[in-house]
């Protein structure tokens, strides 16, 4: 292996380790664990039948759990390596701000993905507890999920050379659960427009194109729902727009943290 | 020294992580234990608007009443997603309305399309027998009172819009593959009976919710198979909503074809049409409501009564409030045409 890929492997692997240590995923696991079981306390109001709204409940808290895990662990990461000053150690291994940014998005993405998994695993024996099922779609939404978690760590690293920590959380956030309500709204927003207003329908229809859809990533109510699994066209599309669109991000970062003056 | 590396403080400590897990599960205990001790309804008095407006209303009844309203309507809302297999629904806008977009329809066997497609059936079946008696057939189905949906029922538009209300291109597209979205004709509809702790949770936030209780006892009784309950479930809505037209009409309804108790049903449907008399401005599913009690009420004045001069005075009155009330015309004629009439 060369040194290169070693040194990016140790940083990826630091990166996870620093997360986990702080403990958030086990607090938000357990808020989790507390939040799915209490669903099924709905039973003692003499009501049974409950697989799709355990599921429907369940799925939403993984969802928000983990995307809150995902934009907070990841704002943190370049803002207080330049804080605590353990950035530059680093950069002089030597490690280019590329391969630092790499290992950076990577980490930040390995947390994601073993947070997502270990919360599809929750859900996953709650929903079997509950006797509810899971298709095929399930393992879509996973994998979707995690194509939406690579645009979102690319976004959020982006977005950190930028902005302050707090505000970066707060837009990214507001990106990520604001997505859906974009994405609906600016369809019916154009519409209205298209005769009073064109140019500002069309600017706002250039606007939704060049944002990014963390709406088209969730599966989650097809899961509720049971309804049978995409095609692969679809998955083979949204997971070119999901790599093109982290590339994108993460090119655009590499630009802004090569400038920057630490 | 200065600046020595610290890291941020976690969100928890360690020893916090059982004392909220401990916390969570005394709050579900205690709900448990408190639903369990006191089975009795939540008072009425504390959810509608015109309650929170009392000058004796406490902050924390007007709070939390406000907050249990709103979230009463926000599963009411769920409840119609889950109906129709996730699938989201919007109001159109006028401008939508104007252009001659349609709303979404249905033609399925729901149960609002149920009873609106076994209307007729029944009403005819009804006629069809002698004075006094019913028929075990029309016992079986029940009717709500969406007189707008007459083979079906109807919503405003799709969340997610058809390709040809869509100026997102290829998103567009993706966006109706992976999220619920009903080509004309290919919708599946949810277990109803997935739909029953939503109605029961509903009301249960805000028990002056009259049009939970009504679709609510009809999913019940109707997919449920579970009568009694249905029947109970509205009796419930009736205390806590004395003066709901709708669910007097539904409950006067409910004892007439399914129970057979035109006796307990008729001062039901006479005290509907009283409420409607008094109130001036009527929503639509009041509207709806009413009218259904008029033609009730003339169906069981001259079937179950035999009384058809206190049917055709229902069918007078009710007509010159709702002309164009199809059936209740056709009961007045069937009526006028009885010999000796």
């Amino acid at each position: 292996m060369s040194g290169k890929l070693i040194t990016l492997r140790g940083l990826v692997w630091a990166t996870l380790l620093e997360s986990i240590r702080r403990k958030d995923l086990y607090v938000l696991l357990i808020l989790s664990l507390a939040l799915m079981g209490g669903t099924g306390f709905i039973q003692f109001f003499g009501v049974s039948g409950l697989e799709q709204f355990l599921k429907d409940i369940s799925l939403f808290v993984v969802n928000v759990c983990v995307l809150v895990l995902c934009v907070t662990a990841t704002a943190r990461q370049l803002p207080r390596e330049i804080e605590m000053r353990t950035l530059f150690p680093l950069l002089a291994k030597p490690m280019s701000r590329a391969e630092y940014l790499v290992g950076k998005f990577f980490g930040s993405l390995l947390l994601a993905v073993v947070a997502l998994a270990l919360f599809a695993a929750e859900f996953a024996l709650i929903a079997h507890i509950g006797g509810a099922s899971l298709g095929w779609i399930f393992a879509q939404a996973l994998y979707l999920r995690i194509l939406s978690l690579s645009v979102v760590v690319a976004m959020v690293l982006c977005l950190s050379l930028v902005l302050t920590h707090s505000a970066n959380v707060v837009i990214s956030l507001m990106l990520v659960f604001g997505a859906s309500l974009f994405s609906r709204s600016i369809n019916l927003v154009y519409f209205e427009l298209e005769e009073t207003s064109p140019l500002v329908g069309k600017a706002l229809l250039w606007v939704y194109y060049f944002t990014p859809h963390f709406d088209l990533f969730d599966l989650s109510e097809k899961v509720v729902f049971d309804w049978p699994p995409v095609s692969w066209a679809t998955l083979g599309a949204l997971s070119l727009y999901g790599l093109a669109y982290t590339l994108v991000l993460l090119v655009v970062a590499q630009l802004i943290f090569r400038r920057k003056s630490i | 020294m200065k600046d020595s590396p610290r890291s941020a403080p976690p969100l928890l400590r360690p020893a916090q992580i059982p004392l909220l897990a401990l916390t969570l599960f005394a709050v579900a205990l205690a709900g448990y234990l408190g639903r369990r001790l006191h089975n009795e309804p939540v008072s009425p008095s504390l959810f509608t608007y015109a309650d929170l407006r009392d000058s004796d209303a406490t902050p924390v009844v007007a709070l939390l009443g406000e907050f249990r309203a709103n979230l009463s309507y926000l599963l009411m809302m769920k409840t119609e997603q889950y109906l129709h297999s996730g699938i989201r629904y919007r109001p159109l806008t006028r401008r939508e309305i104007n252009l001659g977009r349609e709303k979404i329809h249905h033609d399925f066997e729901l149960p609002e399309a149920q009873h609106a497609a076994h209307r007729e059936t029944e009403e005819a079946a009804v006629y069809q027998q002698r004075p006094g008696e019913h028929s075990a057939q029309s016992h079986d189905h029940d009717h709500e009172h969406q007189h707008d949906h007459k083979h079906g029922h109807s919503h405003g538009a799709q969340m997610v819009p058809p390709p040809e209300w869509d100026r997102r291109g290829i998103f567009g597209h993706l966006d109706r593959a992976v999220h619920p979205y009903e080509q004309e004709g290919e919708i599946e509809h949810g277990d109803t009976r997935e739909m029953l702790p939503w109605y029961r949770l509903t009301t249960y936030l805000n028990p002056r919710f009259p049009k939970a209780y009504v679709i609510g006892a009809f999913v019940i009784a109707s997919y449920g198979g579970k009568l009694d309950e249905g029947e109970e479930f509205l009796r419930e809505g009736h205390r806590m909503n004395p003066e709901s037209i709708e669910v007097k009409e539904a409950l006067g309804r409910f004892l007439l074809h399914r129970r057979r108790k035109p006796a307990e049903a008729k001062p039901l449907f006479t005290q509907a049409i009283a409420l409607g008399r008094k109130k001036a401005d009527l929503t639509q599913d009041e509207i709806a409501a009413l009218s259904s009690a008029y033609s009730n009420l003339a169906l069981l004045e001259w079937k179950s009564n035999r009384d058809v001069p206190a049917a055709l005075a229902v069918c007078r009155e009710g007509l010159e409030r709702f002309p164009d009330y199809a059936a209740l015309e056709r009961i007045q004629r069937e009526l006028l045409a009885l010999p000796g009439t």
